[in-house]
């Protein structure tokens, strides 16, 4: 038997599943926010905005990781494989969440032009229901707020999710090809998703969320503890391989200093202490712990998937 | 229809890598950047004093159930006739997924400066026009022809037999349902057609 450290995806592929997880989880977040906490039109734009961006660098990212990027219209015609459903849901993602959007655009309180008895021609006439089209779509999307969130929910989901599934379909890379992999990379999205938008909430003084996203990332970040410790137990036997990859992360400094403490127990007890002590802390630190603590999650989620990378470790039977 | 198979004995293997030299002109593998389609590994068995070294030759496995063929997105992996796992260069985007999905090894990226290199060296009948993922066909084009696969008709101990698993009078045949040759890693579930004779667990060296 020989253990061999994969080498074929490097830091765009782990670049682009930090990314993916982070722009669906947070727009998700927001969507969740607005639909089921209290409407928030800053929020979901900030959001969605930022999402987009994530996950247009991310895809950049993958096409920039082909042999040939053009090919890549080819990557809808094989439904068994992750990365057609991952297309899939980025599409959807991007489709829907551009019509939520475009409910909160801010548009003037009337659209232009002169009042309807003004108009002589039929081609004034005609201009003016042209220009009154933002408005009336406007209109229609509104009516129609419930179901686009909850599609952004969804995708926003199933995008966390299949960046674990596309890495956890390998048989012969026991660490990977196991079920807690893609739990843990969507908690993870989660979990930097919401740290993510706290700076935000915390700029915009959003009193009505009541530390909402801070109480959802302490419970994300203590579940990816409890994930990573059923893998270590579950690795103390069974395929040499998985061992061997968490062996190699348990001995690597930046994993256990840069992942462990510094992107999961420091921002943990710092968003804890933020919660309990919030209110009484001077301004100064009122702002920048829960902006740090964001920092150092979105650095631990991107840290882990680095090193998850790193250690896909092949089991070959020579 | 005909099911490939090939049988490995790796207790008549010598490791002298006849095989790989040919499946490399054979089929314009990038052997200058030592990426092969079918490779010697070598493995050392047992204890001090019982100890032994052992020759495995390795491929593509042509599995019935390929993880290649299922991360595909494209679809460019497929299964020709005969259970021949293929790649269709023109199709395959090279991600790599197929790469990460392969427990053998059997893959590799053929990148655009091979390209450059072969065409120096194999001139203009070149097998490879584009960047893609690459690995052993069995030496389909052969077959057609009524012939072996390159790697096959040169090995000079004949650790290597090729046949179809369908007919029961082959050797193939006779020695996989004889249980004799047995395949790597049944417990993955991707029902490999490569069997071993005399392969014995041991430590790569």
């Amino acid at each position: 038997m020989s253990l061999v450290h994969q080498t074929v995806w490097g830091w765009p592929i782990y670049s682009y599943l930090f990314l993916g997880g982070l722009g669906g989880a947070c727009f998700a977040l927001a969507a969740l926010i607005d639909l089921y906490l209290k409407q928030d039109r800053r929020l979901i734009l900030a959001a969605g905005l930022s999402g987009f961006i994530f996950l247009t660098i991310g895809t950049a990212f993958l096409l920039y990781d082909l042999l040939q990027p053009l090919k890549a219209i080819f990557a809808f015609l094989h439904p068994t494989s992750w990365i057609f459903w991952g297309i899939i849901f980025i599409l959807a993602y991007f489709v829907f969440g551009l019509l939520y959007l475009l409910i909160y655009v801010p548009l003037p309180a009337n659209p232009p032009g002169l009042p309807d008895e003004e108009r002589r021609t039929k081609l004034e006439r005609g201009m003016a229901r042209l220009l009154r089209l933002p408005w009336e779509l406007q209109r229609w999307l509104k009516g129609r707020r419930r179901p686009l969130g909850l599609l952004v929910i969804i995708f926003g989901f199933a995008i966390a999710i299949y960046t674990g599934l596309l890495v956890s379909a390998a048989p012969g890379i026991p660490f990977w090809h196991t079920p807690v992999l893609p739990l843990l990379f969507l908690v993870s999205a989660f979990s930097t998703g919401a740290a993510y938008l706290i700076p935000f909430t915390q700029l915009w003084r959003e009193e009505h969320l009541e530390g909402w996203l801070e109480r959802l990332d302490v419970v994300l970040i203590l579940f990816e503890l409890i994930i990573l410790g059923l893998y270590i137990n579950y690795t103390v036997y069974g395929p040499v391989g998985g061992r061997a990859s968490i062996n190699y992360l348990l001995g690597n400094l930046g994993f256990v200093l840069g992942f462990l403490i510094f992107g999961l127990f420091v921002p943990l007890l710092l968003e804890f202490y933020s919660l309990l002590r919030g209110h009484r802390m001077r301004r100064l630190f009122r702002y920048t712990l829960p902006l740090l603590s964001s920092l150092l999650v979105l650095f631990g989620g991107f840290l882990l998937r680095l090193y998850v990378l790193y250690a896909g470790i092949y089991e070959f039977p020579w | 229809m005909a099911r490939y198979a090939m049988v490995l004995n790796v207790e008549t293997c010598l490791g002298c890598e006849a095989c790989v030299a040919a499946c490399s002109i054979e089929n314009q593998v990038p052997y200058w950047a030592a990426r092969y389609r079918t490779h010697i590994e070598e493995h050392v068995y047992g204890k001090y004093p019982d100890v032994g070294r052992q020759f495995i030759p390795r491929l593509c496995m042509h599995c019935e159930n390929p993880p290649c063929h299922t991360v595909c997105p494209t679809g460019a992996t497929y299964i020709a006739e005969g259970g021949i796992v293929k790649v269709n260069q023109d199709l395959c985007m090279g991600c790599g997924y197929c790469i990460i999905a392969c427990p053998y090894d059997a893959r590799y990226r053929y990148e655009r400066e091979y390209i450059k290199e072969a065409h120096g060296i194999f001139g203009e009948d070149i097998a490879h026009w584009v960047p893609h993922v690459d690995k052993c066909d069995f030496c389909e084009h052969r077959i057609r022809q009524g012939l072996e696969p390159a790697c096959v008709e040169t090995c000079p101990t004949d650790a290597r037999i090729f046949g179809d698993l369908d007919d029961p009078k082959s050797e193939v045949a006779k020695l996989v349902n004889s249980g004799k040759a047995k395949p790597l890693r049944p417990d993955l579930g991707t029902k490999p057609k490569v069997f071993y004779i005399g392969y014995k667990e041991g430590e790569q060296r």
